[in-house]
């Protein structure tokens, strides 16, 4: 059943793709291709058990800037 | 094309409900624990902070009249690092789309459907938000401006049935906490909610001119409602339950049994809750996109928020491990990163359109 | 007529494939499938046992579960029990051993319509907290259940068939709150959340004590019902028990209980015969009672004020009627509260249980002055109590003239 929401979905981002490049678009292809890519990382890190949380990057950073500020 | 406007009411109640939004099931407990018998006050001084902020942001937003922050940004440090700085906002309204879907997903597998995998929600509700943001910001506003009233009068309804185990020696001794301590424990609770609905100004460009004051009132109305939803909590199920509880306005609904003819009332807050998420999640969506149109001048909506959604329902899962790791990373960091994006950039923008306008004066 | 609806709302018709195709995600988005629940799969438990056994270490919990084609107003010939109790047992705990219905019970458990959960009187002393946390970390369990605890062993109050109602859950249900007006043996405040609100607190919980009545071998079987002996072999209310914090800590004698209810505002209604002659028996149908933390001679001081409204009306006794025996009577009534009240109060006070919630009251005044008695956790023991007790005649009963006994 879960498949199914995963088939929905890439069947949305692949006809949208299609559809900006029939259009030719290109600057808008090219922050659709850029998001997707983005979107696919972070999925493939899902799918592989090794999450990318970019919550724990701002709090290293913060924390950084503490520990200089300090 | 049409103009797309908003009216100040519909302003109003989509500033109001994105404040009320996840605090009332996120934050509840937390505030509770730390502030006892005198929780309730926490709401108010975090209004008047909003209130401040929201006041700063809409003369920083009116001097530049239809646009957005985004826009701001990029008149003021112009097309370039204009953008560079735009995109952090962007990045923001992502982050806060992911959190909402999240906070969704870990009610609803808590309470209701224990189940069904989070994917599935995440991208259920994704995609009706998203359908929503590609038909623009007024069907939105005008959603809200229907069940509003619905979800007000269903709401306090449901408080005001359960009040029968109140007891007002919860509330005592009145000012008996140490109020400075407390303070300083819920400094993030000055970040979310309340600098996050800054969020909200993105719609600015539809207002209109006198957008300040339902932006301004919406943000006090949450404060007073939130401050009154804890004292109701307070007063009926007392300190220590509440602050044991994951969801105390649930287990609140659920324990109301009036007569034998009015119970399980839960069904009816589970359903406030889902709008109120849908109104934070349709606003912050709007928000990322309406940022990246301005950024990259784009001219399809579909396909961007189809690329969107992909990501928010990836950052969804990743973003936290599980309720308790996000509490502790709210009370760690949410203050230092918002406040960054909220307060220091717009100062920044604010004095250095400043000084351009004084310069350009000057060579004029 | 749908075009020209469609024509004035310009609304566009989307070509057929898309509107299936939409259709279909339409379908999708009806994500119940993970968590559907048929009403044939789930077991309808109507009351929940907890018990101890300290000698073998054993959890045990009773689950009394509905049979719903016993309980259906026309069935088949044949015997068919409206409910069965399921006993499980083991070292596991309690959180664990939940999960042996399922060598047992060939349904999902539907915990959220139970009405009480009895726990025995060896599990309470021992301290429920367990219990507490297994009913609070789920949220189909709901917390606002009343708290029962049973003298006798918790076998033969789970195994008993009750009168007049096919289910003991509803029985039970229907004795605590629909009797109400009738007596004060039970009170309010006799909820699983009640205690648990209370945690942080040293005021005590009373919860009803129920026990076992006549024969548990004749009690468990279905021809009992068949008997028109009414109250042998079933289940008793009488007294209640005393919860501090996840414990149990003494117990209310059947008089006492109904003070305690009366007085901590749980009922209005108060039954009783006045000890002097002629013993008339006065109810009470209107009482406030009301506490005024007073400063007195540089020392706090608890005033308890009892405001009742009288009425004769379940008299059995001869009085001379005259509105100078009725003043005499409100009198002895005042005094007798008053007597009453303080040696309730006095007996737990010196066993070191906070019954009324003295200290609660204490530590939530306001103002400086109250600083030392905030901060001192014994101070509620030694705090001056005084009890008014007001009470005024309004109900006389159908008698206005009682009548005399004796030969003519």
């Amino acid at each position: 059943m879960t498949v199914s929401y995963a088939v929905l979905l890439v069947a949305i981002v692949v006809a949208s793709g299609i559809y900006l490049f029939r259009k030719r678009f290109w600057s808008d292809f090219g922050v659709f291709a850029a998001l997707v890519a983005a979107g696919a990382a972070l999925w493939w890190g899902v799918w592989r058990e090794r999450p990318f949380n970019p919550l724990l990057l701002i709090g290293k950073a913060i924390d950084a800037i503490g520990a200089i500020v300090r | 094309m049409k103009t797309v406007r908003i009216g100040r009411w519909q302003l109003f109640l989509l500033t109001a409900n994105f404040t009320i939004g996840t605090t009332v099931f996120v934050l509840l407990g937390t505030l509770i624990e730390a502030g006892r018998q005198d929780a309730w006050l926490i709401p108010l001084w975090g209004g008047a902070f909003g209130c401040a902020l929201a006041a700063f942001w809409s003369s920083l937003l009116n001097r530049y009249p239809g646009h957005n922050i985004v826009g701001v940004c990029r008149i003021v440090l112009g097309p370039k690092i204009g953008s560079a700085v735009a995109l952090m906002y962007v990045w923001y309204c992502v982050n806060v789309a992911s959190w909402v879907t999240r906070n969704l997903s870990d009610f609803l597998k808590m309470t209701i459907m224990p189940h069904t995998p989070m994917h599935v929600i995440h991208v259920m509700f994704l995609l009706v938000a998203g359908y929503a943001v590609v038909k623009g910001i007024e069907p939105i506003a005008r959603l809200m401006e229907i069940f509003a009233p619905i979800m007000f009068l269903s709401f306090w309804f449901v408080l005001f049935v359960a009040v029968s185990p109140w007891e007002w020696h919860h509330f005592r001794p009145v000012f008996g906490t140490d109020l400075r301590a407390t303070f300083l424990k819920t400094v993030s609770f000055l970040g979310f909610p309340f600098m996050q609905a800054m969020v909200v100004t993105f719609v600015w460009p539809f207002a209109g001119r006198k957008a300040m004051l339902p932006f301004v009132g919406g943000i006090a109305a949450a404060a007073v409602s939130l401050s009154a939803i804890i004292a109701f909590l307070l007063g009926i199920m007392g300190i220590y339950r509440s602050s044991h509880l994951t969801f105390p306005l649930f287990t609140l609904a659920q324990e109301v049994e009036v007569g034998s003819v009015l119970q399980h009332l839960e069904s009816i807050m589970s359903m406030i809750w889902l709008l109120l998420i849908f109104s934070q999640l349709s606003v912050s969506l709007f928000g990322a996109f309406e940022g990246l149109r301005e950024i990259f001048r784009l001219r399809t909506r579909k396909p961007i928020v189809a690329a969107l959604i992909l990501i928010i329902s990836a950052l969804a899962v990743t973003i936290e491990e599980n309720i308790q790791t996000n509490l502790e990373w709210n009370q760690k960091y949410t203050f230092p990163y918002f406040s960054f994006l909220m307060i220091v950039v717009p100062l920044v923008l604010y004095a250095v359109g400043w000084i351009k306008r004084r310069t350009r004066g000057k060579t004029a | 007529m749908v075009n020209v609806i469609m024509n004035k709302f310009r609304i566009r018709r989307l070509p057929k494939s898309v509107a299936c195709a939409a259709a279909l995600i339409a379908l999708l988005a009806t994500a119940g499938c993970w968590d559907k629940t048929e009403m044939s799969d789930l077991a309808i438990v109507s009351l929940a046992g907890a018990d101890f056994d300290p000698e073998s270490q054993k959890n045990i919990i009773y689950y009394q579960i509905v049979n719903p084609s016993g309980v259906a107003k026309r069935r088949e010939s044949g015997p068919a029990t409206p409910f069965y109790t399921f006993k499980l047992e083991g070292n596991e705990k309690i959180g664990e051993l939940f999960t042996d219905t399922t060598e047992y019970i060939p349904r999902k458990l539907f915990t959220a319509h139970y009405k009480a959960l009895i726990i025995s009187e060896r599990l309470a002393k021992r301290g429920i907290l367990e219990s507490i946390h297994w009913i609070e970390s789920l949220t189909d369990r709901r917390s606002s259940v009343p708290v029962l605890v049973s003298e006798d062993p918790l076998d033969q109050v789970m195994n008993a068939f009750t009168p007049l109602e096919r289910l003991p859950g509803e029985a039970i249900e229907s004795e605590l709150f629909i009797t109400r007006n009738i007596s004060s043996a039970f009170g309010r405040m006799i909820r699983m959340n009640n205690i648990v609100k209370r945690m942080d607190s040293k005021r005590a919980t009373v919860v009803p004590i129920v026990s076992f009545v006549g024969d548990p071998q004749k009690a468990a079987m279905m021809d009992r019902l068949d008997s028109v002996r009414g109250n042998t072999e079933t289940i008793k209310f009488d007294g209640g028990a005393i919860f501090v914090r996840d414990r149990m800590v003494g117990r209310l004698n059947k008089e006492e209980t109904r003070w305690y209810n009366f007085l901590t505002g749980q009922t209005r209604v108060l039954l009783l015969t006045l000890p002097e002659p002629p013993n008339p028996i006065v109810e009470t149908v209107q009482a406030k009672v009301t506490r005024k933390w007073t400063w007195n001679e540089g020392e706090p001081e608890l005033n308890i004020v009892v405001r009742a409204k009288l009425s004769l009306r379940r008299n059995t006794s001869f009085i001379p009627m005259s509105g100078q025996t009725l003043k005499k009577i409100e009198n002895q009534f005042n005094k007798h509260a008053k007597t009453e009240t303080m040696r309730l109060i006095e007996k737990w006070r010196d066993k070191g249980i906070d019954l009324f919630g003295i200290d609660e009251e204490l530590k939530a005044q306001e103002g400086r002055k109250w600083r030392p008695y905030r901060e001192n956790d014994e101070a509620w023991k030694r705090i001056r109590i005084r009890v008014t007790v007001q009470s005024q005649f309004r109900q006389l009963g159908n008698m206005i003239r009682y009548i005399e006994g004796g030969t003519l």
